[in-house]
């Protein structure tokens, strides 16, 4: 009774020789995010796989490399030119500031000067004093360059130092240069008041 | 020289140390070899699938577990995908316990009519058994086991299974004379 019957024989045959259906890389995708979350591995960096995160170079690396790479050149580019031209100021909508008293710094100041008011003006949205870098130190140009809100002027740097920011997208604008002496200096202090208002005298003892 | 053994050897070592290219390896080189004994237990392409899919995440989840010294690599995953079926099975239909037979008839069956067809074609026949019918015919037909072991691995009866290979036999007879007609 146990014994196989001829057709079924035939069947198991049959069988063994069954057309495979080509999913061996959609079940491998579902065996695989499987074992991602059961057996997750850590074997990015040891192995030698040939998947699309694989390689010197795989792409999220990539991206994190250039967005450190834009932030480092921008530090930079800042620290350059606030050590090279500290006088230069941002770049600023007028019309929306209103005018505005700077007040003393705590600390004090020896050499205080007139305030500093940022006045609106009528002219057109945007107005520059930036004297910036220049290839052709030594001279200073005091025209003012005018230019529309939200275009940030790429400044003509030196030849000793080259910044390149992708991230930064403006019209070439060649900055004239500012000489050191001539550099206008931002006032100190609060108009009105001198040194010989700060200064302590003892009171003279009645008693 | 690389022997497929040693190649084999190779796989299995990065296997047990969760290497995911390893792992893969391990399953192409059996894929086909499993698909043909996850087909035998599916109704479809899709439940083949499905059967594949859980069986090598328990063979690359328990790889460190297998033992040489008690038996080959391919006969350890098919076991494991031939139960992997069987509980496919088993999730769609409970195995009740029914008419109980001591007998099986053994109807006639034209075997040209077998031999005439093609293994996907005879593949969807047996796939019309219904479920528990199914996974009789095919454990005691094509795997070879008795109604014992049937018995022991579906939790039923010795009876149960025979009723079921009978019906099983009942059942493409029917259908292999619908086709010869």
């Amino acid at each position: 009774m146990n014994q196989l019957q001829p057709y079924e024989i035939l069947i198991a045959e049959k069988l063994a020789a069954l057309p495979i259906p080509d999913m061996a890389d959609m079940i491998w995708a579902r065996i695989e995010a499987r074992l991602d979350i059961d057996l997750p591995t850590d074997d990015n960096g040891d192995d030698n796989s040939d998947g699309p995160d694989s390689g010197p170079f795989p792409p999220g690396k990539i991206l994190t490399g250039l967005g450190l790479s834009a932030l480092i050149v921008a530090l930079v580019t800042f620290f350059y030119q606030n050590q090279s031209h500290p006088g230069i100021k941002t770049i600023v909508p007028v019309n929306t500031i209103p005018p505005a008293i700077i007040p003393e710094s705590p600390s004090g100041n020896q050499n205080h000067s007139p305030p500093v008011s940022v006045q609106p003006t009528s002219d057109p949205p945007l107005r520059k004093n930036n004297p910036g870098a220049s290839s052709v130190p030594g001279t200073f140009d005091s025209s003012m360059e005018v230019l529309p809100i939200g275009v940030i002027p790429r400044l003509a740097v030196d030849s000793s130092l080259r910044v390149s920011s992708p991230l930064i997208k403006s019209p070439s604008v060649q900055f004239p240069p500012a000489a050191k002496d001539t550099l206008a200096k931002k006032p100190r202090g609060v108009q009105g008041i001198s040194d010989e208002d700060y200064r302590i005298a003892p009171k003279k003892d009645s008693s | 020289m690389l022997t497929a053994e040693s190649v084999i050897d190779q796989i299995l070592e990065g296997c047990i140390k969760n290497k995911r290219r390893e792992q893969e390896m391990l399953y192409r080189q059996f894929y086909s070899f499993a698909m043909t004994i996850a087909l035998r237990y599916s109704r479809d392409d899709a439940d083949a699938a499905d059967i594949m899919s859980h069986a090598f995440v328990k063979i690359l989840k328990s790889v460190h577990s297998f033992d040489p010294s008690k038996g080959p690599l391919h006969g350890w995953i098919k076991k494991i995908v031939a139960n992997e079926g069987l509980d496919h099975i088993k999730s769609r239909n409970r195995f009740s316990e029914t008419v109980e037979l001591d007998t099986v008839p053994e109807p006639a069956i034209n075997n040209a009519v077998i031999d005439s067809m093609g293994a996907d074609e005879l593949m969807k026949i047996i796939q019309k058994l219904p479920p528990a019918t199914h996974a009789v015919f095919v454990l005691y037909a094509v795997e070879g086991y008795n109604h014992r072991e049937i018995a022991q691995k579906l939790k039923i009866s010795e009876g149960t299974s025979k009723w079921h290979l009978s019906e099983a036999r009942k059942s493409l007879q029917s259908m292999l004379k619908s086709i010869i007609n």
